[in-house]
Formats: structure tokens, sequence, C-alpha cells
């Protein structure tokens, strides 16, 4: 189960993403509501670290091709440029499959 | 013709510069030794086994539980191993020694933003000192050249030249062809 905005009441029967789902117990109601918070700030973390990620590897990118005289700085960047998108989907590909909602319960 | 033009920056160039003056060609471009990034490089390659030691040492517990999660730390981890080793890689080969048919350029990058650039003419080089000091330096060939100037000005020191004696050969006949009036050819050590 995906995390989002927990809406059901104590004891019903409420819709979560479109899904049915029985909130009987008060720990049911927390557990939803702490998953949501937890999966947003995991988001903006991993965000963050990306957005940092491709800051280093433009700034060393950038190096490389305007400073570097001769052709071995060209091939390091673009041996680290197809290095760095390889990484990175790798890792997308990785966050996105990551089934945060179970993790946290554990 | 785009694809072309892409391509040519990986052949060989004639190694312009910035900074460069009009006519001036660049006759022998020095580096330090690739041992120097090597050392750090190959210890960030080690420091890329460890997920692989975690996931063999607690293999049940990591493929029951934590798999994906597991996959995801460490390809994140990698990253950062990236771009430290790049990182270092960009350090040594942006610190260049450039001689041109004119003047010697010694290019040193300390940091992403820290960079120092010294010129020296050649027709100011007096003397030219070759200094190898240790064990390793003397068994894979590397150390430093020591270029004297004419008037008070502080020497030049080019270190962890690799092949410094040829090196130092190449810089002589450079700046006796320099001084004889006659344009030096290109040499091809260590570019």
């Amino acid at each position: 189960m995906r995390a989002g905005v927990c809406v059901g009441r104590r004891g019903g029967v409420e819709e979560f993403f479109n899904r049915k789902i029985s909130v009987t117990t008060n720990s049911v109601w927390c557990y939803h509501k702490y998953m949501s918070g937890v999966a947003i700030a995991l988001n903006a973390i991993m965000f963050a670290v990306y957005l940092i990620f491709w800051g280093a590897v433009f700034v060393i990118f950038y190096h490389l091709t305007r400073f570097g005289v001769g052709t071995q700085p060209k091939r390091f960047a673009a041996v680290f440029f197809i290095g760095s998108v390889i990484l990175f989907g790798a890792s997308v590909i990785l966050f996105a499959n990551l089934d945060l909602a179970s993790l946290i319960s554990k | 013709m785009m694809i072309d033009r892409i391509i040519s920056i990986f052949s060989e160039s004639s190694k312009s510069f910035e900074g460069q003056e009009k006519g001036e060609e660049v006759v022998l471009l020095l580096r330090r030794h690739p041992f120097i990034a090597l050392l750090p490089v190959s210890t960030l390659g080690l420091f890329c086994l460890v997920p692989i030691f975690i996931f063999f040492i607690f293999y049940s517990y990591i493929v029951a539980n934590f798999l994906l999660l597991f996959l995801f730390a460490s390809s994140v981890y990698l990253m950062i191993i990236w771009i430290i080793a790049f990182f270092y890689l960009m350090m040594y080969t942006l610190n260049t020694v450039i001689l041109t048919d004119r003047r010697i350029i010694e290019r040193e990058q300390s940091g992403f933003f820290n960079r120092k650039v010294s010129e020296l003419h050649i027709y100011r080089i007096q003397d030219i000192t070759v200094s190898t000091k240790g064990v390793l330096p003397t068994m894979i060939h590397y150390g430093d050249i020591i270029v004297q100037t004419a008037g008070m000005e502080q020497s030049f020191i080019f270190k962890q030249i690799p092949r410094p004696e040829e090196a130092k050969n190449a810089i002589m006949r450079i700046v006796s062809m320099a001084n004889a009036g006659v344009k030096p050819q290109p040499e091809g050590v260590n570019n």
C-alpha cells in the first residue's frame, strides 16, 4: 500500500487512494498519518540528494570540458557523464520500486 | 556534421588552452604521473566493494527483508563514490604544465574554485634540474623538474612528472630551438 493522506475514521470503512480500507483501531489511523509524513520527507530528501548529485556532476563536467587541455579531460568527461546517467537511472528506478509503507511498518 | 564535431573533441587536437595567444602552438603537455591519480581512485574502488561484502555477510537477512532498500542504498553510495573518484581524476587532469613555442604555463587546480596559473617566457630559462627522491619515484620513474629562471624570481617546480629526464631533455631542446630562432616541433611526451 502506498503512503498517502489518511481519511479514515475509527470504526468505519473509508476510501484511501480509491481503495476501501477498514479503519478499526486507533493504531491503524495513526499508522497511516505517520506513513504519509515519512514518505513525503523521504521523497524530499531524495530530491535534495539527486539535486546535489547533478550539481556536482555539472561542476566536474564543466571543469573537465572547459579547462581541460588535450584529449584526456574530454574522455574523462564523457565517461563521467555516461556513468552518472546510468547510476542516476538505476537509483531512481530502485527508489520508485521501494515500498516505503511496508518498510516503515517493519 | 554536428555528430562529427562532437566526436572530434575526443580525437587528437591541437591542444588549445585558455589564454592562448594568437599563433602560439603547444609543443609539450606534461601532467603528473598517473600513479598519483591511481592511488586515491583505486582506494575508492575498494570502497565500492563494501556493499558486496555486506550483501554476502548478511545475505539471508537482506534477501528476506530489505533487498530493494539495500540495492537502493548501494546505488546512492556508489553515486557518492563516483563523484569523489572523478573529483580526484579532475584534479589530476587539470594540473598541467604546458610548454608552447613562447612560454611555459603551469596550471594548478587545488579545488573546484581554486586555480593558480603561473607562466614563464622560455627565453628566461637558465637551467633545469631533475630531482627524484624516494623508492617509489625511482621505481616507477617520476620526479620533480626544477626550472631556474634569470634574475631573482622564484624557480618553477613541476612536481611528480613521469620520466623527468626525457621531459627535461625535451624542454631543453625546445628552449634551444626557440633561442636559435627555429620554431619548435610538437613533442609527444605525456599528453
